[in-house]
This record gives structure tokens, C-alpha cells and sequence, in this order.
């Protein structure tokens, strides 16, 4: 009677070790697979190095905390790309009362670098074209706001974005829509007014 | 005609002109690569943070319980250190006690009256005193931890000579009196007779 009760306690605890080395390994081919996505998340919202990679920190941390129901979530891009979504907004709302979101990040990423066989008149041009637009996004609505940036990532189709954002994939394309209309409208007055 | 149709062919190619230029600039606000090296920072985060607290969440709970009960029980040592005092502070003072009995006592025995001033006057030794930084309203608690408080009956006394005085002097003097003459009727009478049966005698 003991000895089946140990091997049955034996059994328990071999099972929770595998159960929790799936776990880890899960979560390390999340990390894997998605940090860049996560990353791209949080400086779309950031608009900071620093912040963002913090931002990507947390979410993976959430992730963690949550490792138990891993075995649920059905489509962890999405999933982990709300959580994303939803620690940068709150950390952008923390961060709003300290200090505005420069336009310029002092720590600019690889990939923002230009190309070396760029024009330098180009690159000036697109350089203040693209402050211009960041402009433009930041004084646009939330409601808009949130699916256009969502869908300048080339990772984010519109289910996932209106996944992300519990919206539906309709309103998602309407908003990208009159999000774009605004922003070109605005170009095009900024470029009569030259 | 030509001339609406150029417009809105010019109108067509702003358009697309400004599309591109929105696409291309929106292109460039999502187009970030993070630092090198960012997988392998997270991945060690969260290898320190699986390994610190997660592993062992009953260790915190029961961290939590064993600090809870600690509290729990200093509270109570502390309340229970606290409670003796009060009661001893609401004991009625002693010198009230005394002055009430020796107002209404008529003191008809000598041996009563010592027994009375020795209770009261017998000075302590030096030793037993308690020390200065005790509150003057309790010298003896050394000896007296609980002194004990009036008897019903007592009571009942020291109200009445309070409320009453002249009357309980009254009392007092009669019986003093009666005292004394059962004194005398007793010497006079000689050993035979009782003070009991020469009281009832005489009542």
C-alpha cells in the first residue's frame, strides 16, 4: 500500500517537473518566435529604446506569471500581442505625466539607420516627411490611432489587429481607412501651404 | 471635358503620390529592429525571476501566515501585560477606606483601636518600599498587590456617616456609652454575672 503510494507520488512529481520543463520551453520558443513583434509593439507605442525593450521585459514577464494557462491560449501571437499592446499603453500613460515622447530617439534602432547609398538630400527629405507623419499620429484620435500604428507593422493582419484591440476586423479596416484620409489630408494641406 | 478629366487626373495622381509617401513614412515608424542580443535579456529575466519566486509559493504564504501569527501573538502578550493595571487603578483608595472606619468606630476596645493604628501607622522597612518612579497613589503595592475593596455592608456604613454624620455620632456615642456601662455594671456585678445576660437583661 505504501509502496504503490509512493510511486504514485513519484509519478506526480516526475509529471509537474515535465509539465513545468514544457512550460519553460514554451515560453522560451515564445520569446523566440515574438520578441521582435513585442518589441516592434511597444516602440510603436513608446517611440523609445529604452522603454520599449522595458515594455518587452514585462510582457514576457506577464507571460510568465500566466505560464499556467499557457496550455489554453489558442493563438499566442495574438495573445501575446495584446499583452504587448496593453503594457505600453500603460506604461506610455505612466510615462506621459514625465515627459513628452521626443520625436527623435537618441538610442535610434538598427533598423531606422538609412542606407549609405541614399541620397543625403533624400534622406533629409524622408527623415522630416517621417517626423511630420509622427506628428500627425500622435495628435490623432486613440480610437484611430491604435489600429493605424498596429497596422504599419508588416506582422499585423487586421484579424489579429482587431484581435488585439477587441474590436472587429471591420472596424479595424474603417478605422486604418479614415486614419490614412486624415493623415493625408493634413500632408496635403502642409504641402499647398509650401 | 479634357480639362475635368486632367483634373481629376491630377487629383488621382496627388492622391497616390501622397499614399505613397504616407506608406513609406509609416513603413519607417514600424521599421525598428531592437538592440542585438534582446532574446537572450529576456530569456535571462525570466530565468532569474522563474527561479526566484515562483518555484516556491508556499514558502510566501507561509512567510505571511508565520509573520501573521507573530503579530497575533505580540498583540496579545502586549494586552495582556496592559490589562492588570486598570484594575488595580480602580480599587477605591485606602486612605478613604480607613478614615471612613475610624469616623464611625466608637472604638470601645483597646485592643480593636491598636489593631486599627498599627494597620495604618506601621512603618515599612526601607527596602520594601516601592521604588520613586512607582505613582504615589500606590506605595503598597509590594505588599498590597490587590488590596481588596469595601464590603457591601461597608459601604453601606461609610454612606451613611457621610450622608448622615451627626446621627452616626449620635449612634457612636450611645453605644460607646452603653459600653461603658455594661463595663461597669460588669464590675460592679462581679464575675458571675455575663455581659451578654446583663445586656439582654437591661434591654
Amino acid at each position: 500500500m505504501i509502496e504503490d503510494r509512493r510511486v504514485v507520488a513519484g509519478e506526480a512529481i516526475l509529471s509537474g517537473l515535465a509539465a513545468e520543463s514544457s512550460r519553460n520551453e514554451v515560453l522560451e520558443s515564445l520569446v523566440r518566435e515574438h520578441s521582435r513583434l513585442v518589441y516592434r509593439i511597444a516602440y510603436a507605442v513608446l517611440r523609445r529604446h529604452h522603454d520599449a525593450e522595458d515594455a518587452t521585459q514585462e510582457t514576457f514577464m506577464r507571460v510568465l506569471r500566466y505560464s499556467l494557462k499557457l496550455d489554453k491560449v489558442e493563438d499566442a501571437k495574438t495573445w501575446l500581442a495584446r499583452i504587448a499592446w496593453r503594457v505600453a499603453v500603460d506604461r506610455s500613460r505612466h510615462l506621459g505625466k514625465r515627459y513628452e515622447i521626443p520625436l527623435e530617439d537618441p538610442q535610434m534602432p538598427v533598423g531606422e539607420i538609412a542606407s549609405k547609398n541614399t541620397p543625403a538630400d533624400q534622406v533629409l527629405q524622408e527623415t522630416q516627411l517621417a517626423g511630420v507623419v509622427q506628428n500627425l499620429i500622435t495628435v490623432l484620435p486613440e480610437k484611430l490611432r491604435a489600429p493605424l500604428i498596429l497596422s504599419a507593422l508588416e506582422e499585423m493582419s487586421p484579424r489579429e489587429i482587431a484581435a488585439t484591440l477587441d474590436i472587429s476586423e471591420a472596424a479595424v479596416r474603417s478605422r486604418v481607412f479614415r486614419a490614412r484620409q486624415i493623415l493625408k489630408e493634413k500632408l496635403a494641406q502642409r504641402r499647398s501651404g509650401k | 471635358m479634357p480639362d475635368t478629366n486632367y483634373k481629376r487626373d491630377r487629383s488621382q495622381d496627388q492622391s497616390d503620390d501622397l499614399d505613397l509617401m504616407l506608406d513609406a513614412s509609416l513603413a519607417k515608424y514600424a521599421a525598428v529592429e531592437p538592440r542585438p542580443g534582446l532574446e537572450q535579456r529576456v530569456l535571462a529575466h525570466l530565468s532569474v525571476e522563474a527561479v526566484l519566486p515562483s518555484r516556491h509559493p508556499w514558502l510566501q504564504w507561509g512567510l505571511a501566515g508565520a509573520l501573521a501569527v507573530i503579530t497575533v501573538v505580540g498583540v496579545l502578550a502586549w494586552r495582556s501585560n496592559q490589562a492588570p493595571h486598570p484594575v488595580i487603578a480602580n480599587h477605591p483608595s485606602t486612605t478613604i477606606q480607613r478614615s471612613s472606619i475610624q469616623e464611625i468606630r466608637p472604638a470601645p476596645h483597646a485592643t480593636d483601636k491598636v489593631v486599627t493604628v498599627t494597620h495604618a501607622s506601621v512603618p515599612r522597612p526601607a527596602a520594601r518600599r516601592a521604588p520613586a518612579s512607582r505613582p504615589a497613589t500606590h506605595p503598597k503595592l509590594d505588599q498590597f498587590p490587590s488590596p481588596q475593596p469595601l464590603s457591601a455592608e461597608e459601604i453601606a456604613l461609610a454612606q451613611y456617616v457621610e450622608n448622615f454624620p451627626k446621627e452616626a455620632r449620635l449612634i457612636a456615642d450611645t453605644q460607646e456609652q452603653f459600653a461603658l456601662e455594661t463595663q461597669k455594671v460588669m464590675n460592679d456585678a462581679g464575675s458571675e454575672i455575663r455581659p451578654s445576660g446583663s445586656t439582654s437583661q437591661e434591654r
